[in-house]
């Protein structure tokens, strides 16, 4: 069984404390793994704005020195990389205080920089402009979700990408 | 029938409208009660623009008042909504629920006639507002404070997204109860205020119009910033 086939059945079981313990060991295991990163960062955010993690004998502060520690890492390594810069950037938005950030600079900076490596995919060109409210974006959302080439690239990235699929549909009104 | 010629600048009734018990007080005195008031749970559905209307709800969501902003005095105000093109601030239904009679006057300034009977409350806190317990609420963050944490949220279109696009996070109805998600978010910081660390992460229940919504953020350079928020 794949890390993401192995994560995406303990999410959906909520096993989160297992699902922290498979994050740990699939990172030590393939540290260049761009998507094993989106997902971790996703997972660890998620955990801690949504989830109830103390059920679990899940500690905030160590979950949040991890997210810390994975951004940190994954970001030296893949600040030229367009999927993460479109992934996380996007995520370090809603909690930046968590990515060691005290505003929105960083998140925007590196949404921007993934539309500028890829001007012609509109999922970064919609990332983008959403956040910095352009209304282009409306237009955009439009024609991401109905481009079901980019609809199923976003959800075949697992747990990332669904959250992104839902944000889409809903900036479109759908 | 009056007009508002002394400055009086907003109407406060009961719960159902002009019930014949409305009162009229200054912008000065209005806005100084919603600050205190908002600062103890109460919550003002308004959306604190030129003409707003809308309800006080008190800490438990009860509604106990309702106002219209029903003039403008300030010179400076009428240029600002002048040029904004206004025809017809307070759409009529409003206006029927106030009993205000007409719309617009004009040479001493914006101005709405409404109907008010002998009978006026003193003030709008004689209206039966029950403040939620204050814990060193008035210190903690003060109105500059709160705006642009506010701001923070609704500027933030993702952050938005997050918070109110979640059916998981059953906000539907309260966003509803305050007129909409700017309302929300305030009445949830003012809620917060007196219970947050000074700097650093949060979580915090409040009890906002009669509900309990679970808060996570952070305290970061004075300004508390809320990740998300849900009712469980």
């Amino acid at each position: 069984m794949s890390w993401q086939q192995e994560l995406e059945s303990l999410e959906t079981a909520k096993r989160w404390r297992d699902a922290v313990t498979v994050l740990q060991k699939s990172i030590a295991l393939y540290p260049d793994d761009v998507e094993l990163y989106v997902h971790a960062i996703y997972l660890l955010l998620n955990l801690l704005l949504e989830e109830d993690y103390s059920a679990f004998k899940l500690e905030h502060d160590n979950l949040a020195a991890l997210l810390k520690e994975y951004f940190d890492d994954s970001y030296e390594k893949f600040n030229g990389n367009a999927c993460y810069l479109f992934f996380v950037g996007y995520f370090s938005g809603l909690a930046e205080w968590y990515f060691g950030q005290e505003d929105l600079s960083l998140s925007h900076q590196m949404l921007k920089k993934a539309k500028e490596i890829e001007p012609d995919n509109p999922l970064y060109q919609w990332a983008y402009k959403f956040v910095i409210g352009d209304e282009e974006a409306r237009q955009l959302c439009k024609q991401i979700a109905s481009n079901m080439a980019l609809m199923s690239w976003l959800e075949s990235k697992g747990s990332p990408g669904q959250y992104l699929t839902a944000v889409i549909k809903s900036s479109c009104g759908f | 029938m009056f007009t508002d010629p002394d400055g009086r600048e907003y109407l406060v009734c009961g719960p159902n409208g002009n019930d014949g018990k409305c009162t009229t007080v200054s912008d000065e005195e209005f806005w100084k009660e919603r600050k205190a008031l908002e600062k103890t749970g109460n919550v003002y559905t308004g959306s604190r623009d030129f003409f707003e209307t809308g309800q006080i709800l008190n800490a438990d969501g009860g509604v106990v008042a309702t106002y219209a902003n029903i003039s403008i005095d300030s010179q400076a105000g009428q240029a600002i909504f002048a040029i904004r093109g206004a025809v017809d601030p307070i759409p009529m239904a409003t206006a029927q629920f106030f009993g205000i009679s007409a719309v617009l006057g004009t040479g001493g300034g914006f101005v709405l006639h409404y109907a008010v009977a002998a009978t006026l409350a003193p003030t709008v806190t004689t209206l039966g507002l029950r403040a939620a317990p204050a814990v060193g609420a008035a210190s903690q963050f003060g109105p500059g404070i709160i705006e642009k944490a506010v701001n923070y949220v609704t500027s933030n279109p993702a952050k938005v997204a997050h918070i109110f696009d979640k059916a998981q996070h059953n906000l539907g109805p309260l966003v509803s109860k305050l007129g909409g998600q700017e309302n929300t978010v305030r009445a949830v910081l003012n809620g917060l205020n007196g219970k947050l660390p000074s700097a650093g992460t949060f979580e915090t229940t409040v009890r906002v119009a009669g509900e309990s919504v679970v808060v996570r953020g952070s305290v970061v350079g004075g300004v508390p910033k809320i990740g998300t928020m849900f009712i469980k």
